[in-house]
């Protein structure tokens, strides 16, 4: 059994679920009930090694633990690292609890290697896409929060970033379905309502209609657009949404299955399926042609000659209407994308 | 005492107040309700769309000490404090003017403090996204363990804008745009509360320019108030206070190029200039109306047709063009008369394609359409384009009138069709001879004129359309009938000049070039050197009647001539000589 050093690196949600357990673990192992440990939090970018000295040096006035939770632990300068290992060297004084936590650490620094050979190390990745929805349910049953599956996808699809920006969401979603009774699901409009949508949820359904060529895209965008939606951010979101397709289909042409294309993306497989429907009805030349009308619109956005949401509708209309939208001085061009 | 504005007075006092944001305020108001308060929220949304508002009724709740359901009392002395804007543990922060890190780093050391009266100490930080990467690393300290006293409330617009980091540590809640029905139900409500004479219709256009936020509505029905002075407030008076054009004049000009109407529609702009309204405001509006009827069409296919639909994406498309060229128009009204001519007597866009496995056979050009048209009104209509529909169902009045006697047209069976792009340079076509070419010759190399002035610029090619071409005595003649004065003189300018010379020299050869006005008794032969005199018409080799370029030396003219113009277009500028 090692020193009470412990290290853990990784996920910001992950660690703070895996210190909270610790806590209780190491609370939970004394005979008697214990008193709250005092906390001493510190911070690696501002780190203040003699505070941390003296928490590990002054005996407890009423035999109280002391929780040491440095955070940030790859911020902390090497001057510090340096002052801090011959402290951590020694045995540390009974009652006291040293936790050191941030995204990542260098494994062949001093550092980690004190960690790894006199306490505890914990690696706690962001999980991948394909663990996602593992993370994505096990929050949601803790919660108590019933989504119906199109609900769980939504979800999953429109919020980015580190699993604590999904915990937040399950929250807010355990949080409306309390006052409305428990055990019931909630609806997908719901979830639509009070997700809040990284990527730009609406945005999305407005593409993916657009790409579609279906004429309701276009009043899709206009409700997007009036609703907030930046115009640059979705002609890029257009532009990148593309892309995508154009990867998808070209990994199907090699004979790649929607399993095996979600493998090698990365890409949630529902996903990669409904691409996959819309693609078949595409010819990669007419993507590729998407790709450098939307590419000639943002040289033109570049130059001022197109305002974004101009550069958005000009683009919109010309693909789903089969129509080139004409610029000034070059007269008519015969259309590329002629359905 | 001081008038307030109506936005202020209407302000929303309670949850259930508030306007078109039901799942937000439900899922805020649970988390008082059982005493779930996050550390942090985070509200996004369009301005005008209750943020501010929702987040200080919260504040209030977080704070009553007998909130109902959720709700603040609005009695207790905290709730008044805090809807005074007295309350020492609310504290509002413009992020906008607070940004820097000295800022928050100031409130890191203040959220330490106890609140002073109240349970909580609530920092409402409106524009947050305003603050330096600097300070929001700073705030994500404090965000990362907050004192259990303190929440935070960050407004935003712009969510983008939030580092990842701080938007994984609140709860995020999106304000979505109120619909207008509901702005129109909340103005109904206020006009009646407040004894404000207004139509129903007026009510509706002003829900129609907020653009989904409340507060833009009651500001404009304050404005309104003030501009009636007491009497019934209308939809024009709306118009007429923001200088927008009513919307009944959007539909009416929209129809009338619809319609090729081109009187009706040069008509409404006179009106519009009469009145002084801006024309940038009043393309904008129309770009906007033409959209939404387009919308209207596809989101009911089954009561339009395709054409009527690739008519309004056309239509759509050019206002779009016209709206960027507008910008850097000196005589924004000019431009706009030669859009209502150039869409009512040939559009030069290329025709809409949907679906392009439905069209008909060969597409003829526009300009073919036009001069063919009077052959072929009596013919088998055989074009699928709604344009040609169009033009076929509605009368072109201004060309009705045109003296220029009937030419003899190329065969309706057969336009000229347009080359693909560098086809042309693949495959020049001999230039006419200076001497004078054929009337069939003359004609041919005409259209293919026509057809590189449209690539080059479509207004020119408009200008170029109207007008006759004759070919005699080593000189082209751009004629036009008498009263095409301001075609005339449109193609008289410099920089259209320029353009057509360097066009002529390349299909016509080393001829000079004269535009005038045709005689009335001008045969219509190409051979014919009759002179063409009406006005200051121009006769052949008469430099001083009428515009007359020489020609210039082979190659060196027409390659100076494209360098001025690629100059030109590229600074937006003018040839002055």
């Amino acid at each position: 059994m090692g020193e009470h050093l412990y290290l853990f690196l990784g996920d910001a949600w992950r660690r703070e679920r895996a210190i909270q357990a610790l806590r209780r673990k190491l609370l939970g192992e004394t005979p008697q009930p214990q008193p709250e440990p005092r906390v001493l939090p510190l911070d690696g970018e501002d780190f203040r090694v003699e505070a941390l000295v003296r928490a590990l040096g002054t005996a407890s006035l009423f035999e109280e633990s002391v929780w040491i939770h440095v955070r940030r632990v790859e911020k902390l300068p090497d001057a510090a690292v340096k002052a801090l290992l011959p402290h951590l060297a020694k045995p540390l004084p009974p009652g006291r609890y040293l936790v050191f936590e941030g995204e990542k650490l260098d494994k062949r620094g001093a550092l980690y290697k004190l960690f790894a050979e006199r306490g505890h190390v914990e690696e706690l990745p962001a999980p991948t896409r394909r663990e996602l929805p593992g993370f994505v349910q096990q929050m949601l049953r803790e919660l108590g929060v019933k989504l119906p599956s199109a609900g769980v996808r939504f979800l999953l699809e429109n919020v980015e970033g580190d699993l604590a920006r999904f915990a937040r969401e399950i929250e807010k979603l355990a949080l409306y379905a309390r006052g409305r009774g428990r055990g019931r699901p909630l609806s997908l409009e719901e979830v639509q309502a009070l997700i809040f949508a990284d990527k730009g949820a609406n945005v999305f359904a407005a593409l993916d209609a657009l790409l579609a060529r279906e004429p309701r895209s276009i009043g899709l965008l206009k409700a997007a657009l009036e609703g907030g939606e930046e115009p640059t951010k979705v002609f890029y979101l257009l532009a990148a949404q593309v892309r995508r397709l154009l990867a998808v289909k070209s990994l199907a042409e090699e004979g790649l299955s929607a399993e095996a294309i979600a493998r090698r993306t990365g890409e949630f497989p529902w996903l990669v399926k409904r691409r996959l429907g819309l693609v078949r009805r595409l010819s990669t030349q007419e993507l590729v042609d998407l790709l450098h009308a939307l590419h000639e619109e943002d040289v033109r956005m570049k130059r001022g000659e197109r305002r974004p949401d101009d550069a958005l509708w000009a683009a919109a209309w010309a693909w789903v209407f089969g129509r080139e939208v004409r610029t000034s001085g070059e007269g008519p061009k015969p259309s590329a994308w002629g359905a | 005492m001081s008038h307030q504005a109506l936005y202020r007075r209407w302000r929303p006092q309670r949850f259930s107040d508030v306007v078109g944001q039901p799942y937000t305020v439900q899922t805020l108001k649970n988390a008082i309700a059982q005493g779930e308060i996050a550390h942090a929220y985070l509200f996004a949304g369009p301005r005008g769309t209750g943020k501010t508002s929702v987040a200080r009724i919260f504040a209030k709740a977080v704070n009553c000490p007998q909130p109902q359901e959720g709700e603040p009392c609005n009695a207790c002395p905290s709730c008044q404090a805090i809807a005074q804007g007295s309350a020492l543990d609310v504290i509002e922060i413009d992020g906008a003017s607070n940004r820097g890190i000295d800022q928050i780093r100031q409130l890191r050391e203040e959220v330490n403090f106890a609140p002073a009266q109240s349970r909580y100490k609530v920092y409402i930080i409106d524009e947050v996204h305003m603050l330096t990467n600097e300070a929001f690393n700073a705030l994500l300290k404090t965000l990362e363990e907050p004192p259990p006293h303190v929440v935070f409330l960050f407004a935003t617009t712009e969510p983008h804008k939030v580092l990842p980091t701080v938007l994984s540590r609140c709860q995020a809640f999106e304000f979505k745009a109120i619909s207008p029905e509901l702005i129109v139900a909340q103005l109904r409500r206020v006009v009646q509360a407040e004894k404000i004479a207004a139509t129903e219709e007026a009510l509706q256009a002003i829900a129609r320019h907020a653009r989904g936020a409340l507060r833009d509505a009651l500001v404009l029905l304050d404005q309104l108030v003030s501009f009636k002075g007491g009497g019934e407030i209308t939809p024009d008076d709306l118009y007429e206070m923001l200088g927008l054009p009513p919307e009944e004049a959007l539909d009416r000009f929209l129809d009338a190029l619809a319609d090729r109407n081109a009187p009706a529609a040069l008509a409404l702009l006179a009106e519009l200039a009469e009145r002084g309204r801006d024309f940038e405001l009043f393309t904008e509006e129309l770009l906007r109306r033409s959209r939404d009827r387009l919308l209207d069409l596809t989101s009911a296919p089954a009561a339009s047709g395709e054409e009527e639909t690739a008519l309004w994406v056309r239509l759509t498309g050019e206002l779009l063009e016209l709206r960027r060229e507008l910008r850097y128009a000196l005589d924004k009204r000019i431009l706009l008369e030669v859009f209502v001519l150039e869409w009512t007597h040939g559009a030069p866009a290329p025709a809409p394609q949907i679906p392009a496995s439905k069209a008909a056979g060969a597409e003829p050009t526009a300009e073919a359409r036009t001069r063919a048209q009077p052959q072929s009104q009596s013919q088998p209509q055989t074009q699928t384009q709604p344009q040609a529909q169009a033009r076929a169902r509605a009368p072109i009045p201004v060309k009705a009138q045109a003296p220029v006697p009937p030419q003899p047209q190329p065969e309706a069976s057969s336009p000229p069709q347009e080359p693909p792009p560098g086809a042309h340079d693949a495959a020049p076509q001999p230039p006419i001879a200076r001497g004078g070419g054929s009337a069939q010759g003359v004609r041919e190399a005409w259209e293919r004129l026509l057809v590189r002035a449209r690539r080059e610029k479509a207004a020119l090619h408009a200008l170029l359309a109207e007008a006759s071409p004759r070919l005699a005595e080593g000189t082209l003649f751009i004629e036009y009938p008498p009263d095409y004065t301001f075609h005339k003189e449109r193609l008289e300018q410099p920089e259209n000049l320029q353009i057509v010379q360097s066009l002529v020299e390349e299909i016509f050869g080393g001829v000079r070039l004269a535009v005038g006005f045709a005689s009335p008794s001008y045969s219509g032969d190409g051979d014919s050197p009759a002179a063409s005199q009406a006005g200051s018409a121009s006769g052949p080799g008469s430099a001083e009647a009428g515009a007359a370029i020489g020609p210039s030396p082979p190659g060196t003219g027409r390659a100076l001539a494209e360098k001025v113009e690629r100059v030109r277009q590229a600074f937006e500028g003018k040839v002055l000589r």
